[in-house]
This record gives C-alpha cells, structure tokens and sequence, in this order.
C-alpha cells in the first residue's frame, strides 16, 4: 500500500520548489506586449474616428469595426 | 502628427538650450545640426507619406494649407499630451483636476477637447492628402 503523503511532506516539497523561472524570464516581454496592445489600440481608436469622419464627408456610415484600415490611418496619422 | 510634435518639441528644446548656454562656435554646429537634421528627418517622413506630394519647401496654397493645419494639430496635440502627462504624475486623479492648469489651454479637459476637435480637423485638411496605400484617405484612380 502507498504511503500518503503528510502535511510535513508536502510542506517541505513546496518549500524546495525552485521559483519560476518563466515569469521572470517572461516579464519583460509581457511588459513590452501589453505596452504594445496599448500602441496599438490607440492607433486603432485615432484611426477609427479619422476614417469613420472622412467616410461621413462622402455621406458613407461604416459600422464595421474589424478593419485593419483604421490601424493603417491611425499609423499615418501618428506619423 | 505625433512626428510634427516630435520635431517641434526636439526643435524647441534645442533652441532653448542653445539660448542658455555659452555661444561658442562647437554649440553653433551642434545646434545647426540638430535643426537641420530635424528638418531632414521629417521632410523625409513627410515625404514618404504623401509620395513626395507635400514638402516643406513647396509653398503651393494646396501644400501650404495641409502644413499649416498638420502644425496646428500638432501643436494642439503637443499641449494635450503635457496637460494630460502632468495630470497622470499626481498620486490622486480628481474630477478636479481635470480643471485645473494655469489657462484654459492648459486644463486637461480642454486640451483633451481640443485635440479631439484638432483631430478632425486633421482627417478634413490632411488625411485626405495622402494616398490611401499609407493609411490615407485619397482613393487611388480605377480603370473603368
């Protein structure tokens, strides 16, 4: 029969886990990644209002919010 | 816009450390540097941009009129940006201090309006001007 583990057991192998190394590792390119979705949605936001304005000068409405255009505008419009 | 900010700010602030500072002939160059390759720089983007449609030195009223709108905007957005900066520094963000500043311009509220008013104001004068290709909003020509 196996023996079960004990709480003196199980603490002691918690204790000697080695911290993740993955977080640490990860961190920076997590900071980058969500600095990033910020730029991104930013751009995506300025882009679209320029291009839903620019639409409405020709009398066009676009509800349609999956356009990379509006990245693509907010890119020309930030440079 | 965000490079015309870019290009004001770097072009202020070399001019105000240029001021400050002892004149001696090394700052000059500096400084002539520093102007000259800003200049470069974003005529270089402009440029790119608009194919070679809107440069600096082309005084037309239609490249003209485009620059003039694509400062103001920038100018508008530069004191956004400051206004709302310095209200992000402060530990507490009130309601209040959203209207605070030492003018109207500078009240994070109203340069936050204003440089959603200088946005459209942009996409009329200038998104229009540039091809379509680059994020603009000129229609390319179709062969009927």
């Amino acid at each position: 029969m196996a023996d079960l583990p004990t709480v003196e057991s199980a603490t002691s192998d918690a204790r000697n886990q080695t911290p993740p190394v993955t977080a640490a590792v990860l961190s920076p390119i997590l900071r980058a990644s969500r600095f990033g979705l910020v730029i991104v949605g930013t751009l995506y936001t300025v882009g679209l209002l320029i291009v839903n304005t620019d639409l409405a000068l020709y009398g066009l409405l676009s509800v349609d919010l999956a356009r990379a255009e509006y990245v693509m505008a907010g890119r020309c419009g930030a440079s | 816009m965000i490079a015309t900010v870019a290009a004001l700010d770097y072009c202020t602030n070399s001019y105000k450390g240029f001021v400050k500072n002892k004149k001696s002939g090394i700052a000059i160059l500096f400084f002539a540097v520093d102007i000259l390759g800003t200049i470069v720089i974003f005529q270089f983007v402009l440029l790119a941009v608009s194919r070679g449609e809107v440069q600096i030195y082309d005084l037309s009223p239609r490249v003209a009129w485009v620059l003039g709108w694509l400062i103001v905007a920038a100018l508008t957005l530069s004191t956004a940006i400051r206004s709302v900066g310095n209200l992000l520094r402060s530990d507490t963000i009130t309601l209040r201090a959203l209207f605070e500043g030492r003018s109207v311009l500078t009240m994070p509220i109203y340069s936050t309006a204003f440089a959603v008013a200088a946005l459209g104001v942009y996409t009329i004068a200038v998104h229009s001007q540039f091809p379509r290709e680059f994020g603009g909003g000129r229609r390319p020509l179709y062969i009927s």
